[in-house]
């Protein structure tokens, strides 16, 4: 049975380096392929997405003694957001140098649009973050492990404690919720 | 206009979770109140949609190298060896990884690399696809499809049994599966809930050939490790295997998947079961092997013949009158041999549905987000119609045929058939959800199987064998050029074997009259 999170960062912040290295590899490659899947054509070859992912990890792990774990698979959420803010700076940096203009917070630009964009489109996809950003942060967490990073329930559960059949009704009641909140915004 | 149960958004929301597919137009329409509801479902389905697209990686680290491939779980162990999930960065997807035990026999290895090339011949989206074999490091192994999903017992463990429909749709597409797997002079052997998964979006697939092989080389063994409970009686008591068996223990199949439970005498059959199904079950689970379905296709054709099909009284005029032209067609085909449909009569049309309207649309028509695209078809003699298109990297998908749609081939003759038609009895279509790039199909109608597009849908890696819309991450830049569909278009230039329609639809932003 593969340790769960908690119990990883537990020993790293005891100086485990082997359970640091579980860690990254958890999470570095699930981490770069989201990264990805959000950068906009012009930024894609910034080429490092990976190097950037990875020092953000690195860097949340050199200051684990801020982040708290509070059991509900927010070590997940909680890069997500860093990575998702790394993001929105190295683009606007990307975009300063190439002369692009465009709206970062949206992750893309007039010229290239990221490949989430490209399959969702940009405003349903601004609808989707705000009412994301919206809902409890639980909800936030168990909604993003299992849209965004696929996470099944079994895996879902080995991050939070709950039971399979509990993470399947807190997500139904999550994605419940976020439908509610995105649908009161489309007016 | 309906208002939408709110049981309804549930089971909205629970396909979504399990990434199936939903008619989000038709629950659009249907949406009433929850429109705006339904509307923001449909968005966090193209989300996570978009994400598996991405490419899951594997949660557990890379343990050891095998040849090209980075090895990363082990899934099974048993006396036949090891599964393993890897992933093939050659190919860039997951795999499973079957690995003989370390230091077994070469007279061993030998013959389970033979099986893998054996394997590697069977070409249908309902058997699970080999990659490829070979000896690393002194182990043998082969490498084949992974399939995120679960078998049909820990299915019906965890939903219960399986619907009349859905269990008719699971067996054509077994039947189809061992069609393709005797074709290639196999046989299973252990055809039971456990080696048969359902992959996520419905995708049914036949795995696990440790019991089967050539008759031969199976009946010369002395050891099966098939499962009993699932085997027809002869062979417990002794008789040899043959591709049959693998019909009648499909038979058990299909009784486990509408009841629940293996089949015994102290069974009841349950109340709705169609007096036809429960006929072509008792016929495929007969004692007596003559009673028995002769071949896989005799098996499917009963099962198709289960499926209600209903007919409107207007489709029944339209028929009749085609049935009529049909006629004469055939007359005239009488007085000189089929040479292939290149000049027969075919209309085939592209319809876009914008909300409620449905039109007509032509080569070149730009397409929007939302657009909902499908093809009417309409042919005087059956046809197999293969339809693809295009993926950002310019590789093939096939749209249709598809397992988990009601129609497949061939399409009856003079009929007007809409495809990809219904998935279970709702009605589906290919969905324009990318907002960049170009839609680019290619339609091939042909009078009998073409056997290089029945290979193509078999083979390659990259096909995504559900119902599914045109839902792709398509970059900004023009696809690639040339293109795996303009390779296959080339394929069919000049000949009489098929006709072919290639429709290339520029993405436009969506106008103030679409949805």
């Amino acid at each position: 049975m593969a340790d769960s999170t908690e119990q990883l960062l537990h020993r790293i912040r005891a100086g485990d380096a082997h359970a640091r290295e579980r860690l990254l590899a958890r999470y570095v490659p699930m981490l770069q392929r989201w990264a990805h899947g959000r950068l906009p054509a012009h930024a894609r070859d910034l080429g490092d997405t990976e190097d950037l992912v990875q020092a953000t990890v690195l860097r949340t792990l050199g200051a684990l003694e801020r982040f708290e774990y509070e059991g509900s698979g927010c070590f997940l959420g909680y890069l997500r957001h860093l990575l998702l803010n790394v993001l929105r700076n190295e683009i606007r940096r990307s975009v300063v140098r190439g002369g692009h203009t465009g709206d970062t917070d949206a992750l893309g630009d007039e010229d290239g649009v990221s490949p989430l964009e490209a399959a969702v489109g940009r405003e349903r996809l601004r609808r989707y973050e705000r009412a994301l950003a919206a809902l409890p942060q639980r909800q936030q967490e168990l909604l993003v492990m299992r849209i965004e990073f696929g996470l099944d329930h079994d895996e879902i559960g080995a991050e939070t404690g709950l039971g399979r059949d509990a993470v399947r009704m807190a997500i139904q009641r999550a994605v419940a919720q976020l439908a509610r909140t995105m649908g009161d915004g489309a007016d | 206009m309906a208002q939408t149960d709110p049981r309804e958004l549930e089971r909205l929301i629970e396909r979504l979770l399990d990434a199936e597919p939903a008619d989000w137009a038709a629950q659009a329409e249907a949406g009433g109140a929850r429109r705006a509801e339904t509307d923001a479902l449909h968005t966090v389905a193209d989300v996570a949609r978009a994400f598996r697209r991405f490419a899951r990686p594997p949660l557990e680290p890379e343990r050891f190298r095998w040849g090209p491939l980075r090895v990363h779980e082990r899934i099974a162990a048993g006396t036949f060896g090891e599964t393993w999930r890897a992933w093939d960065p050659a190919l860039g997807v997951m795999v499973a990884l079957k690995l003989l035990p370390d230091g077994a026999p070469p007279m061993r290895a030998r013959e389970f690399l033979d099986e893998a090339r054996r394997l590697a011949r069977v070409r249908c989206p309902g058997v699970r696809g080999v990659y490829g074999a070979a000896t690393h490091d002194g182990r043998a192994g082969l490498w084949c499809e992974w399939i995120e999903g679960e078998n049909l017992a820990q299915r019906v463990a965890r939903d219960g049994p399986f619907g009349v429909a859905e269990t008719l749709v699971a067996g054509i597409a077994l039947c189809r599966a061992l069609a393709a797997v005797h074709a290639a002079g196999l046989l299973h052997g252990d055809v039971k809930p456990e080696n048969i998964l359902r992959e996520r979006g419905g995708r049914i697939v036949l795995v696990d050939f440790g019991a089967g092989g050539e008759p031969a080389a199976v009946n010369a063994g002395l050891y099966s490790a098939a499962t009993p409970a699932w085997l027809a009686p002869e062979v417990l008591q002794g008789a040899l295997r043959s591709p049959q068996q693998d019909l009648y223990s499909l038979g058990r199949v299909l009784h486990f998947l509408l009841h629940g439970e293996r089949p015994d005498d102290a069974t009841r059959a349950r109340a709705d079961l169609p007096a036809r199904l429960r006929g072509v079950l008792e016929r495929a689970q007969a004692d007596d092997p003559a009673r028995r379905f002769r071949d896989a296709g005799e098996f499917e054709q009963a099962l198709q013949g289960c499926l209600e099909r209903p007919a409107a009284p207007v489709r029944r005029r339209l028929l009749a009158g085609a049935l009529a032209a049909a006629a004469v067609a055939a007359a005239l085909l009488a007085l000189r041999p089929w040479q292939g449909v290149a000049d027969a009569p075919i209309e085939l049309a592209l319809l876009r549905a914008r909300g409620e309207r449905v039109e007509p649309i032509t080569d070149g028509t730009p397409v929007a987000l939302g657009d909902r695209l499908s093809f009417r078809l309409r042919g005087t003699r059956p046809l197999w119609l293969y339809a693809f298109n295009a993926d950002d990297r310019g590789e093939l998908q096939q749209l249709f045929p598809l397992p988990g749609l009601d129609q497949a081939n061939p399409l009856p003759a003079a009929t007007e058939v809409e495809i990809p038609g219904a998935a279970q009895g709702r009605r589906m279509r290919f969905e324009v959800s990318s907002g960049a790039g170009v839609e680019d199909f290619l339609v091939v109608a042909a009078a009998a199987p073409i056997a290089r597009l029945e290979e193509a849908t078999g083979r390659t890696a990259h096909i995504d064998a559900r119902p599914r819309g045109t839902a792709r991450v398509v970059p900004a830049e023009p696809l690639p050029a040339p293109t795996a569909l303009d390779a296959l278009a080339r394929g069919f230039a000049g000949t009489r074997e098929a006709r072919v329609w290639r429709f290339r639809l520029p993405h436009a932003e969506p106008g103030p009259s679409a949805p």
